[in-house]
């Protein structure tokens, strides 16, 4: 269980804070929804440990993270920033880490085979001369590897072929613990409609909401009572509410577009 | 222990930029050392086989140190290029902080000796071809030591320079800042020709060549100025081997500490701040 309390990320003094007040829970199946540069990332790296919040508490399985070390099993992600050890090529990376980590390697190249990434391909490349899709395979390999107990994917459908990525969906519902994927992308609203979701704005998290009550609302512009969720962006306030009246939430395709729909 | 240590050091002894530079680039050196500036025929000018020996230990410990200094480049590069990854490793992997330092260290200590066992050897063998004299050090236990301390005190300067520029967020000073071992290398390499005095035991690795002169020929070297020591040229003043050996353990242990402070500052700064 992953759960953040009024978080707070700023990167400079005086500068808009990245993440603003961030509170949300994560456990079991969970989607976290939002264009590019709602913090989708960011909120991910303060689960890793990465970017210290400014204020604000994360737990991780209810204890505070800033207490977290050597917890092998604790947590898994492909964040890429993870993955940049040595001056090593991947395959040699994939040993590395999933001794680290306590995972399994050849489950760890099993899965980057099924995204299209050979493993002697891995001992011919460093992990930053992949390409983006081979390095999210490479990266979210590992990190399924790991079997742990909270599972964090950072866009990991992101440029894989349709193919892969009904494959990718299907090894996700199969993933056992707490597994919370971010995208910007609305179709994963289908595969995982049971799903627990957030969708994040501007540095703010919205829900929690069932991904198949996303998946038949509809977005309006304005505050409407009754409406699933209430969000802001760019300034305007957004409802999403069961009914005929304005545009699908799945026909935006991706959630950038959110911005489209704010303009009129 | 995990392998993390012994990816370390085939990280830092097959990355080809880091051996180009620790072994390739002071290969030219021990060959100028050895072919070029120094006597083919040393009767000619004088010198007895003694002479021949100084020369030879001077040889690999000056440019086993610059060997090293050099190798430490990749160190700072290293460890500035994994800092996050090193956050999250020692958060949810199985080797916490301390651990995974202790491990990084043991891995890098032996890379950094590795290389200058190398030019040693490469010393060694070509100075035999040259002269058909082989300088056996009196003392092989304080040669290893002396030259473990060198790298211990590289690895801390490596780290320390890495992490200031995290702290600093200055990421453009990766290229420039990782020269410093280098830099602190070559003022050491400087001593051939000139004498710190007694300056020498506040510069770090300053005074090591002492040692390893010492621990190779049984003889009290100077504070500097190797090379008009051994032509016999003027007076050069006697090192304190005892200050001199204070002097190396302190340096090590000072950067240990401020690697330390500067760790848990460094936590601090997040990932986009300083554009990883």
């Amino acid at each position: 269980m992953l759960r953040a309390e009024n978080l707070y990320v700023q990167y400079r003094w005086r500068q808009e804070p990245v993440l603003k007040g961030v509170t949300a829970e994560f456990e079991g199946r969970c989607l976290l929804l939002g264009p590019n540069g709602s913090g989708k990332t960011t909120l991910f790296r303060v689960f890793s440990g990465l970017t210290p919040p400014k204020s604000g508490r994360v737990l991780i399985d209810g204890e505070d993270i800033n207490k977290i070390y050597a917890r092998a099993g604790a947590l898994a992600t492909n964040l890429p920033e993870v993955y940049n050890l040595f001056f090593l090529n991947a395959y040699d990376h994939v040993i590395v880490y999933a001794d680290l980590l306590g995972g399994d390697a050849d489950k760890a190249f099993e899965m980057m085979e099924r995204l299209g990434l050979r493993r002697d391909y891995l001992k011919k490349r460093k992990p930053w001369e992949l390409s983006g899709g081979q390095r999210k395979a490479f990266t979210t390999g590992i990190a399924l590897s790991v079997g742990a107990r909270n599972t964090l994917l950072d866009e990991p459908f992101e440029q894989l072929d349709p193919a892969k990525k009904a494959g990718l969906a299907e090894e996700l519902s199969r993933l056992e613990g707490t597994l919370v994927v971010n995208t910007h992308e609305t179709w994963v609203l289908k595969p995982f409609r049971e799903w627990t979701t957030y969708l994040m704005f501007e540095g703010k998290a919205y829900g929690p909401v069932r991904a198949g009550d996303l998946l038949e609302s509809r977005l309006v512009r304005g505050e409407v009572e009754d409406a699933i969720l209430v969000f802001e962006a760019s300034g305007k306030v957004f409802s999403l509410v069961k009914g005929e009246e304005g545009e699908a939430l799945t026909e935006l395709v991706t959630l950038d577009r959110i911005y489209e729909v704010g303009m009129g | 222990m995990s392998k993390y240590a012994l990816y370390k050091l085939k990280d830092m002894i097959t990355n080809v930029e880091a051996l180009a530079w620790s072994i390739g680039f002071i290969e030219f050196w021990v060959l100028m050392w050895l072919f070029v500036f120094s006597p083919s025929s040393p009767a000619q000018v004088g010198w007895g086989e003694a002479m021949i020996k100084g020369n030879i230990a001077m040889a690999y410990s000056f440019l086993g140190i610059l060997s090293m200094s050099s190798a430490a480049i990749g160190l700072t590069a290293g460890v500035y290029r994994s800092s996050f990854a090193r956050r999250f490793i020692t958060r949810f992997g199985r080797l916490g902080p301390a651990s995974l330092v202790a491990e990084d260290f043991i891995g890098s200590v032996v890379a950094v000796v590795f290389f200058a066992a190398v030019i040693f050897a490469s010393v060694e063998v070509l100075s035999y071809m040259r002269w058909g004299v082989l300088v056996v050090p009196d003392s092989p236990v304080g040669v290893l030591a002396d030259l473990v301390l060198a790298g211990i005190i590289l690895y801390w300067l490596a780290y320390d320079v890495a992490m200031a520029l995290i702290v600093a967020r200055r990421v453009r000073g990766v290229s420039g800042g990782s020269m410093t071992t280098l830099i602190v290398g070559f003022i050491v390499y400087a001593q051939l020709w000139v004498s710190f005095g007694s300056i020498v035991y506040l510069i770090p690795l300053a005074p090591l060549p002492a040692l390893l002169m010492y621990h190779s020929l049984s003889v009290y070297p100077p504070v500097g100025a190797y090379l008009k020591w051994l032509a016999r040229v003027g007076t050069v003043k006697t090192i304190n081997l005892r200050l001199a050996a204070a002097s190396s353990i302190v340096w090590a242990l000072v950067l240990a500490a401020i690697a330390v402070v500067l760790t848990r500052k460094g936590g601090a700064v997040s990932v986009e701040e300083i554009g990883m």
